[in-house]
């Protein structure tokens, strides 16, 4: 027998990856596969989450820290891999009719939530309907759900594939509970690393997430959800610190007090240079600049031409922002879009400022500055509106900036639309959706920035979506500015780390190199195991 | 009209310039050809990938400088053979080198920077580089290995290629093993496009032991050879990651396994692990053979 082990793992950049690890550490006995157990310590910067997907807003940053945390407890029906292949996952099989009116999809056997109670079709149709656009229905149909809607829907994978589209179930206290790889076992106490003794009990998986308790805690833990259908995942537990400040988070790193950290654009260099693992999605973050109504209608639309001429995206990008981000000239990023490197955006400040003397002498000037509202949160936004009032003054535009707290309840929507005495909101949009034509469509809706919205695209046709996002461009309402992706670090010892390039972590897949542990020594009974081998404990789908 | 072809270069090495000769063909088909005459108006064709999809866009841009802009979009997943099929991926083979003297491991090397092409044969006491140039190999130069001290009864001993490092550091790396007391095992690095000139130090690396990542999905796969000694032809075999040997598909014609003329010698794992190379005994002819083995995933 000469068998030789070949594990062809999907990811060619993952292998390289893999094999640039196993030549730094030559003396290593070749390279291990995977392995159970463990706790994957995980520090992220939002200091709340919801676990509930019928809260997600549109767009919201924090709904990316959402949607994650959500990925470990729920599953959606249908994946789409890095290959562009839609993957099974509560939906084992799936079919439309001709107009793409009537999806049917055939939901999988013997899948259980945390609780061990199995998945019905009623479940999935009572979980998506919340979720699903105004006019689109799910009906439960033996062990299929249908979904189906008068307008063709053939962007429908892309949908129920990404963003808010998890599968849950209500519990009669409220909260949810999901099928995933993981559950929610409990807040820890602050700084503690210990599960609470109150919140192992079966049934009470989502209890804490979902309940306005959650928006205290510091410190959340996940456990292997054994029963899960897609099989238990590699490590034991995940451990994670909420409200973590992002130079934190990289000295934790460093420190080897984390696994997984956000990594802010500011400290990728930093992190680079000290030989961290850096991870980067595709651009997922965007930034704009978006006008309110309040000028009269001819000079607004001059002056929103001179901004846009004014705007430096090459330097914001480059400077600014240290290279961690690509200048934006599109709504929709190359990789969402595929067509968004057919737009253009120019920066011309002679040409600003022959547009800005054709308008009147006290608009954006001395007296009445054009009011720059940051609502975007976190540095960086602030730090790109304070750009933005550099370069408008270089056309002779004269640009306040209001730096506005953002809270969690009050998104780039509702504060936007808020204010009309602010003439530009610099906003932040996180894409969510891996359909383009749900994306745009969602940002026009929410930001409220286009001319008039009957103008929606009704298809998913590449050509009536260039069409459309060039038609909002030129409009000039809404002035993209950066993109970003985003940044993670990672600790030397996780293992199998395959996200999709969209940001969805995967880490159900992801499992840790942990040192062997000693063989307990005769006659020491105080012995301890390593985080391998952590005994399982009260699971909420165990029997008794 | 003029044409510009543009794919985006993640795509490239799926979609060859036999597409672009099918679309100008489609386009003499509708009346209209191309030529590089500056006067002619441009025809940009940019092929690109969203997540789930391939856009060509067609933009032309007339002598007045106007332009239109068409697209038209193929869902990826439509591009495979079925779902089936890119679940379990086909094994291919294609035969690169064969020789009567003995080799014992090879690896194929793709420069990045510069459009170098090679393949690495290595013998009992040498590593020879070869060059393609349109799809010949011409031998380039030899390096000796590292001397064994204590010959070994075992013979042709055990000389594989562990991994190697991409541009631009661009290094392969050998291991050189040979059977005796006590046993030898020398790691040597090399650049593949540089001097052929082995730095080697003693190693204390275990058995073999490779990974590769597949194109066809996260699924693990195993790729393997089936029971038999060095007198009975092999067949290459994917399985899942946790298939052994009693659970190797007996069909031999499944496309799960690959018949091969011989012996399986050594299989290694190319840098960019698209491919694996093998090397095997042609048991009707006597030759070494090397042989690249690919999973294509039907797009």
């Amino acid at each position: 027998m000469k068998f030789i082990e070949l594990h062809c793992l999907a990811g060619t950049r993952l292998v390289v990856f893999a094999l640039l690890a196993l030549a730094q550490f030559p003396s290593a006995q070749g390279s291990r596969g995977p392995g159970y157990g463990g706790t994957l310590r995980v520090e992220l910067h939002d200091a709340v989450i919801s676990l509930d997907p019928r809260e997600w807003k549109a767009g919201a940053m924090e709904s990316a820290t959402d949607e994650k945390m959500g990925a470990l407890v729920f599953d959606r029906l249908v994946a789409l891999d890095n290959y562009g292949r839609f993957q099974p996952q509560l939906a084992t099989e799936w079919s439309h009719d001709a107009g793409f009116k009537r999806w049917v999809f055939t939901l999988r056997p013997g899948v259980k939530f945390s609780d061990g109670t199995l998945l019905s079709a009623p479940d999935v149709a009572a979980a998506l309907q919340p979720l699903l656009p105004d006019g689109q229905e799910i009906i439960a149909s033996g062990n299929s759900v249908v979904i189906q809607s008068a307008a063709a829907m053939p962007d429908l994978l892309e949908e129920l594939a990404s963003g808010r589209f998890f599968v849950y179930r209500v519990q009669p206290d409220g909260s949810l509970m999901g099928t995933g790889p993981f559950f929610f076992v409990s807040e820890l106490a602050n700084g503690g690393r210990g599960p609470s003794s109150s919140s192992t009990a079966a049934g009470d998986s989502n209890l804490a997430a979902s309940s306005p308790g959650v928006n205290k805690m510091t410190h959340l833990q996940f456990r292997a959800n054994e029963e899960t259908w897609s099989g238990r995942p590699f490590l034991d537990a995940i451990e994670v610190t909420l409200g973590v400040p992002p130079l934190r988070q990289l000295l934790d790193l460093q420190l080897g007090k984390a696994d997984l950290v956000e990594l802010s654009p500011e400290l990728v260099r930093r992190a680079m240079q000290d030989n961290q693992r850096v991870w980067s999605s595709v651009p997922v973050t965007f930034y704009g600049l978006r006008f309110d109504d309040a000028q009269p209608a001819a000079s607004a639309a001059k002056l929103r031409k001179a901004m846009s001429l004014s705007l430096d995206r090459q330097t914001m990008a480059n400077v600014l922002l240290q290279k961690q981000a690509e200048p934006a000239s599109a709504l929709l990023p190359q990789w969402l879009s595929g067509y968004a490197f057919l737009f253009t955006m120019e920066t011309n400040i002679d040409r600003a400022k022959e547009i800005r003397a054709t308008l009147p002498a006290n608009m954006a000037a001395g007296a009445e500055p054009l009011r720059l509202r940051v609502n975007a949160p976190g540095d960086l936004a602030k730090l790109l509106g304070e750009r933005v009032a550099v370069n408008a003054r270089q056309a002779s535009i004269l640009v306040q900036v209001v730096n506005r707290p953002v809270t969690r309840s009050a998104n780039n929507a509702s504060t936007a639309s808020s204010d009309p005495a602010t003439g530009m909101h610099l906003f932040s949009w996180h894409y969510s959706s891996l359909s383009p034509k749900v994306e745009l469509e969602s940002m026009v809706s929410t930001l409220n920035f286009a001319d008039s919205p009957e103008a929606a695209v009704s298809s998913a046709d590449p050509e009536q979506l260039y069409a459309r996002e060039k038609e909002l461009l030129e409009e000039r309402r809404v002035l993209p500015l950066v993109a970003l992706p985003e940044y993670i670090g990672l600790s030397q010892n996780v293992r199998d780390w395959m996200p999709a390039r969209w940001g969805e972590w995967h880490l159900a897949d992801v499992w840790l190199d942990l040192p062997e542990p000693s063989p307990p020594q005769p006659g020491n009974s105080n012995a301890t195991a390593t985080p391998a081998a952590q005994p399982a404990t009260a699971s909420p789908g165990a029997k008794p | 009209m003029r044409m510009n072809w543009q794919v985006s270069p993640e795509l490239s090495g799926s979609l060859s310039d036999s597409l672009k000769k099918m679309f100008i063909s489609q386009l003499s088909a509708c009346g209209m050809a191309t030529d590089n005459n500056a006067e002619f108006p441009l025809l940009n064709i940019a092929i690109r990938g969203t997540a789930s999809k391939l856009l060509l866009i067609a933009d032309l841009v007339d002598s007045g400088g106007s332009r239109q802009i068409r697209i038209t979009e193929i869902r990826r997943d439509t591009l495979s053979i079925s779902n089936a099929s890119s679940q379990t991926p086909r094994l291919q083979r294609k035969l690169l080198w064969k020789q009567e003297s003995p080799l014992e491991s090879a690896m194929e090397w793709y420069g990045v920077s510069a459009p170098e092409h090679f393949l690495f044969l290595v013998g009992q006491a040498s590593i020879v580089r070869l060059r393609s140039t349109n799809e010949v190999w011409t031998q380039m130069d030899s390096a000796e290995l590292p001397k064994v001290d204590r010959p070994s009864r075992l013979g042709s001993g055990d000389s594989t290629f562990m991994y190697g490092k991409p541009e631009p550091e661009a290094r392969l790396e050998l291991l050189i093993s040979r059977a005796g007391a006590p046993i030898y095992r020398k790691l040597c690095e090399f650049a593949p496009a540089g001097s052929l000139s082995l730095t080697c130090n003693d190693s204390h690396l275990g058995g073999k032991q490779i990974r590769m990542f597949s194109e066809c999905g996260k699924i693990p796969w195993s790729l393997g050879t089936d029971s038999g000694d060095y007198a009975q032809r092999d067949r290459i075999i994917c399985g899942s990651a946790d298939v052994d040997e009693a659970e190797l598909p007996a069909d031999e014609a499944t496309s799960h396994s690959l018949e091969m003329p011989g012996p399986v010698l050594d299989i290694s794992v190319t840098v960019d692990s698209k491919a694996a190379i093998a090397v095997v005994r042609n048991l009707a002819t006597g030759n070494y053979e090397v042989y690249r083995i690919t999973l294509p995933c039907g797009n």
